[in-house]
């Protein structure tokens, strides 16, 4: 919905890029002050938290000013790239359904980046599987305390607190008896261990709660009301990944494989072109999917499938990607100088094409709910749906 | 003196090209050599299937033919030696042996595919009788069967599996109608058949009532066993309707004297239409025909791996399920390949042989049995256990994985959720 | 760039589609697949007459509608997902777009208005016996003789050769390549009907003994104006190849839900859903693709020869697997002839050799990338 005039969403436009190209490629998006400095200069200009409450330090403007805003920033270094989770799902979450007191005591702090939030969901034993967690809260008296184990918690080694989901009732079906909390991660009891990725990043950890403790008014929404919440909050994450989209129709990974096989000289081998053309059709046709749902939002029509497809259609670029890029890299890819940095990340490159199909939604989950509810195709028969908690089969348990 | 060498004694005593087919069968049979691999007491010497195979080869190697082939002598014979009584054996297995019987699988229906246990073909006590009422589909050689391999239901009031019955049907009935199954081939080598008050006695149902699913798979196992292995027989077709029997036998003598005619492989026959189109140096082409040629030689590694575990006792698990799925891969390929390979003279396809317009651009004998087979190869992934099947039983039996939850297991027939 | 269909498109789809469910349902398409003509010519009057379908691209001062190539698309999805049997493609795709690529005013103001009122069928003949699209290697000459030219030698897969009232055809003259017209009836023409996988397209070889022909164009633009052709049909030709694999994928996705065996609907089982789900995948990005190719037509873009030649590939092969999978999600009744899904994989597997197949493609998307 735009109620922008034409005239207004170009001024602001222009507001946003000349911010942007003053701020945007000024620092390292992987330091933490430089996210900070950067984040401190957009509340200067007016330009943090843009639909969120002035009340808040937020920019007080409208949803469509904000996509205006995420696409003007696609261009540009992706600057607060650190607090994509913290602003993504965390500041909506509390924004949404925090108590005022909340809101009062955290979210002038999350808009400004003066604390970094993360998110702790998934656990060793929940993953796909979400709603079956482990992690327990009982409440002592005005407070509840907090054990269990969560994973894959991103730049949980950065951050200051935490949304965290646990278990409340065990003697409900497991989607019933989740509550939601905020924790303060310097807390006593939690512990953080970075994770080290197949492509040697550390973004995620495993993070362990040992009785922390978590004031009652800590508790986001009501008892056993998290699950419903938690979805939301994932709803804001696939937008938050899936907006800053430009109208640029890109190719990147048909540009390394094109670079690497010239570079190899064996760009004019047959069977590479073919294989290198064909993966830049890949590329072209995923842009252009998403293209395509914009255009049909953008005239006020119901989206057709492509929306829900990008994920997926990412994880097959990445895995069409691996496969021809060993092919045409070759050897060089698998064994390279220590000091030779340059071809160690062509290397990690590669492995880290894994990722996409895994993390956020699995392809198999991508495509159960493809065929579900954008297919209709009816779910399989449920075994865990009306059982209590504490009869099921869960995680690691036999 | 070995079994062979008496063998060879036999055939230089016996064959004589002008007996018909019906005599020189008979001479087979009575002398155990048609089916060698059965009991003594049923008309068979006792040897090893693997010894049967060594017959079947030395015979036609001789210039002669081997024994009947094909569902009867495959799988309704193994079948009664397991399962049968000895009324049922006696009555027969000769016209197996024999050749005078020619029968045919009446097991898929078109509701019951994968699901085979939901068949819904409906047997009724009538006496001495029962009284058959339903319809099977892909049923291969009905017209010319005397005899059917029948699974009808015969309790409602029980879970799927445990109300099934297996009876041999006399096929020459009123009650029993044949329509061919034109496939997308354009061929009809299938059918459905239409079973109205059809009738069998008490006496033909074999392994007894409501057993028929063990019954089943027995002949499912054997058709699997043997599916991957070599040419027991010959490939006449047997029995009273094809009129062979009358022939002289001379005249089924096939050119090829090694065991089973060779069938050569796709990768072979892509190679030679790849030289003729003049298109062996293009490399995305040699790309295609290396990756099948290294397939199919898999493929055959893995035969060879299994036949030989299998005489030194060992076994090679799912080894069946394996070979059909990786046979299925290297056929898709080839039909990749085949289309590639001819461009767009594979647009050019006659399916009728009495079409006269002008059917092939380049001269070769070869252009319109590729595309042919590229379209039936479709059915290998399809019959005798989808590759999703096959899956899930290399899944769950080989490696042991959880089966999914069932929605019908321990319901009884009568409430499943069918098609309608 | 822009994805979005206009009202007035959306109800020229609407209309196209309403039009074919009568005139084109599987009953007609197998009956018109089994004649020699393969086509119904009261509906063939009636697409023109009704719809102005054969007028679509052709500009108003031939008597055409002089609507787009974005329009052109909707109706080919729309034949393509009804399988129409008919001259419609060589007609539109192919004769048309060559006249209109043409700079020969006089070429297009002779035969254009015919075709446009669906009084005269046409088609291009190009290949020869290799089965090639390009120029080289052409061996069907032209000879003149004072102003006129006489056509000799062979041309192969022609689509509808046998009924087109008009026939271009490509053939060298001593400078090099010509497009030429030749009537279909002339003399020393001889057209033999070819049997075809795909029955719904018929296709002919044409020998041509000292045919009289007439010049189109001047030669030296041959080469460009058959280039562009191509280029066109390939975006008429992927508009047909995406309306037919989003038919196979609603059939794929229509059975699982309905099929039970082992007490369910076979698409609950995630090995067909998550077929069902890479088709949607294949399907949607062939749109896209198709999409865009008939966009980069219409603006008359620069890219027309890269995005024409990617669309054709990427929709050749969504188009060909989701064809295939149709029948394996099936099973058994989709082996049968009498189930149609064997007449999309005919048609997707014919339309993927037409023009190019996704190799020869793949090479034009290289070659004009710069690599």
């Amino acid at each position: 919905m735009s109620d922008l005039s034409i005239e207004e969403s170009e001024a602001f436009r222009v507001r946003c890029q000349m911010f942007l190209t003053k701020n945007a490629n000024a620092g390292d998006p992987a330091n933490l002050q430089d996210n900070r400095a950067f984040l401190a200069a957009a509340s200067r200009a007016g330009l943090a938290g843009i639909a969120y409450p002035q009340e808040f330090g937020g920019a007080g403007l409208s949803v469509a000013h904000d996509r205006i805003w995420r696409e003007e920033k696609a261009a540009f270094n992706y600057a607060d790239r650190l607090f994509i989770i913290s602003h993504g799902m965390c500041l909506p979450i509390i924004n949404e359904f925090g108590t005022e007191s909340q809101k009062q005591t955290y979210e002038a702090d999350m808009i400004s980046g003066r604390s970094l939030w993360c998110q702790m969901f998934s656990e060793p034993g929940a993953g796909s599987d979400v709603a079956s967690l482990q992690m327990t809260a009982t409440r002592d008296g005005d407070e509840w305390v907090l054990n269990g184990q969560k994973v894959w918690t991103t730049y949980a080694h950065l951050a200051q607190y935490g949304i965290v989901i646990a278990r409340t009732d065990p003697s409900v079906p497991k989607h019933a008896g989740i509550s939601m909390f905020i924790v303060d991660l310097a807390s006593p009891g939690v512990e953080i261990r970075p994770i080290i990725q197949i492509d040697q990043g550390r973004e995620f950890n495993e993070v362990f709660f040992n009785d922390v403790r978590v004031a009652a008014e800590d508790i986001v929404g009501s008892v056993n009301e998290g699950w419903r919440l938690a979805t939301n909050m994932l709803m804001y994450e696939r937008v938050a990944i899936g907006s800053g989209q430009t109208d640029q129709i890109t190719q990147p990974r048909y540009e390394e494989l094109a670079a690497a096989a010239r570079n190899r000289g064996v760009i004019a081998d047959p069977v590479f072109r073919d294989r290198i053309a064909d993966m830049y059709i890949l590329e072209t046709c995923k842009a252009l999917v998403a293209l395509r749902t914009r255009d049909e939002v953008k005239a006020g029509k119901t989206p057709g499938p492509g929306g829900s497809l990008g994920k997926l259609l990412g994880s097959v670029v990445e895995w069409k990607f691996r496969a021809i890029a060993y092919e045409v890299i070759g050897v060089s890819a698998t064994a390279w100088d220590e000091l030779d940095e340059a071809r160690r990340d062509v290397a990690m490159n590669i492995v880290t094409t894994f990722r996409v199909g895994i993390a956020g939604g699995t392809d198999e989950i991508q495509r159960n709910i493809i065929g579900e509810r954008v297919l209709g195709l009816p779910r399989e028969p449920a075994t865990d749906r009306d059982t209590p908690y504490r009869d099921l089969l869960v995680g690691t348990l036999r | 003196m070995t079994y062979l060498d008496e063998l060879r004694e036999w055939l230089e005593d016996s064959w004589d090209p002008e007996l018909t087919l019906r005599t020189w069968w008979a001479k087979l049979a009575d002398d155990g050599w048609s089916q060698p691999h059965w009991p003594n007491e049923w008309g068979g010497r006792g040897l090893s299937l693997s010894d049967a195979t060594v017959v079947a080869r030395t015979i036609r190697e001789f210039g002669a033919v081997a024994g009947p082939p094909s569902i009867a002598t495959r799988l309704a014979g193994p079948t009664l030696l397991i399962h049968g009584t000895d009324d049922q054996k006696a009555r027969h297995l000769r016209g197996i042996a024999d050749g005078t019987d020619a029968y045919c699988q009446l097991f898929s229906e078109p509701n019951a595919g994968s699901d085979l246990a939901g068949l819904q073909c409906k047997a009724e006590p009538d006496g001495d009788d029962w009284v058959v009422n339903g319809q099977k589909v892909w049923t291969s050689h009905g017209q010319i069967a005397s005899r059917g391999l029948l699974l009808a239901r015969t309790n409602l009031d029980v879970p799927k599996h445990a109300g099934i019955s297996y009876f041999i049907l006399r096929m020459d009935q009123p009650g029993v109608e044949f329509r061919p199954l034109r496939e997308m081939t354009g061929r009809s080598f299938f059918n459905e058949v239409f079973l109205t008050n059809a009738r069998v006695s008490s006496a033909d149902l074999v392994g007894g009532v409501d057993n028929g699913w063990t019954v089943a798979n027995t002949t499912l196992g054997v058709e699997r066993a043997i599916s991957g292995g070599a040419e027991l027989s010959s490939t006449v077709v047997a029995g009273e309707v094809t009129g062979n029997l009358d022939r002289a036998v001379g005249t089924f003598v096939s050119g090829v004297t090694s065991s089973a005619p060779a069938k050569e492989s796709s990768s072979k026959r892509l190679m030679r239409v790849v030289r003729r189109n003049g298109r062996s140096d293009e490399p995305l082409i040699r790309d295609g025909l290396a990756a099948l040629y290294s397939l199919e030689r898999l493929i055959a590694l893995n035969t060879q791996r299994d036949r030989d575990f299998q005489s030194s006792g060992r076994e090679f698990p799912g080894q069946p399920n394996l070979a059909k799925i990786a046979e299925n891969q290297a056929v898709r390929l080839a039909r990749d390949l085949t289309f590639t390979i001819l461009g767009v003279a594979a647009t050019v396809h006659r399916y009728e042989e009495d079409d006269v317009s002008e059917g092939s651009v380049f001269d070769q004998p070869d252009t319109d049995g590729l595309i042919e087979t590229s379209l039936f190869s479709f059915a290998p992934q399809i019959m005798g256990g989808t590759d999703q099947i096959q899956r899930n039983i290399l899944g769950e039996r080989i490696l042991g994985l959880p089966r999914e939850p069932s929605t019908d297991k321990g319901v009884s027939f009568r409430e499943l959720t069918k098609n309608s | 760039m822009k994805f979005g269909f206009s009202e007035e498109q959306d109800e020229l789809r609407r209309q196209i589609h309403r039009f074919l469910e009568e005139k084109s349902p599987e009953s007609e398409v197998r009956r018109l697949m089994a004649t020699d003509e393969g086509f119904d010519r009261s509906v063939w009057s009636t697409m023109a007459e009704q719809l102005g379908l054969q007028a679509m691209t052709i500009p108003e001062r031939y008597g055409g509608a002089g609507f787009g190539y974005v329009e052109s698309l909707i109706v080919f999805e729309e034949t393509g997902a009804a399988l129409l049997c008919g001259p419609y493609f060589a007609t539109v795709a192919l004769a048309t777009n060559a006249l209109l690529s043409s700079s020969d005013e006089v070429a297009r103001a002779r035969w254009l208005p015919a075709i446009a009122a669906g009084e005269s069928i046409a088609t291009l003949a190009i290949s020869e016996d290799s089965g090639r699209w390009d120029l080289s290697e052409l061996a069907t000459v032209a000879t003149k003789s004072g102003q006129d030219w006489t056509i000799t030698g062979h041309k192969n897969f022609v689509l509808d050769g046998t009924i087109a009232d008009l026939i271009l055809v490509v053939a060298v003259t001593d400078d090099g390549p010509g497009l030429f017209a030749v009537e279909g009836a002339a003399t020393g023409l001889t057209r033999t009907r070819l049997a075809t996988l795909d029955q719904t397209r018929k296709q002919a070889r044409l020998a041509f003994e000292a045919v009289p022909a007439t010049l189109i164009g001047a030669i030296e633009e041959t080469e460009d104006v058959i280039k562009r052709t191509l280029q066109l049909a390939c975006v008429a030709l992927v508009a047909e190849q995406v309306g037919g694999a989003q038919r196979v994928l609603d059939a794929s996705v229509e059975y699982a839900k309905n099929r039970v065996q082992f007490g369910r609907p076979i698409g609950s089982f995630q090995a067909i859903k998550h077929k069902c789900a890479d088709m949607l995948l294949e399907v949607e990005s062939a749109k896209s693709a198709a999409y865009y190719a008939a966009w980069t037509a219409q603006e008359d873009d620069a890219e027309l020869a890269l995005i024409a030649s990617l669309a054709k590939a990427y929709c050749s092969d969504a188009f060909s697997h989701c064809a295939s999978e149709n029948i394996q999600i099936h099973g058994g009744i989709g082996f049968t002839w009498e189930h149609p899904a064997h007449l999309y994989f005919k048609r997707a597997k014919s339309s993927e050799l037409l023009l190019g197949d996704p190799f020869y493609h793949r090479e034009i998307v290289a070659t004009q990338l710069g690599i």
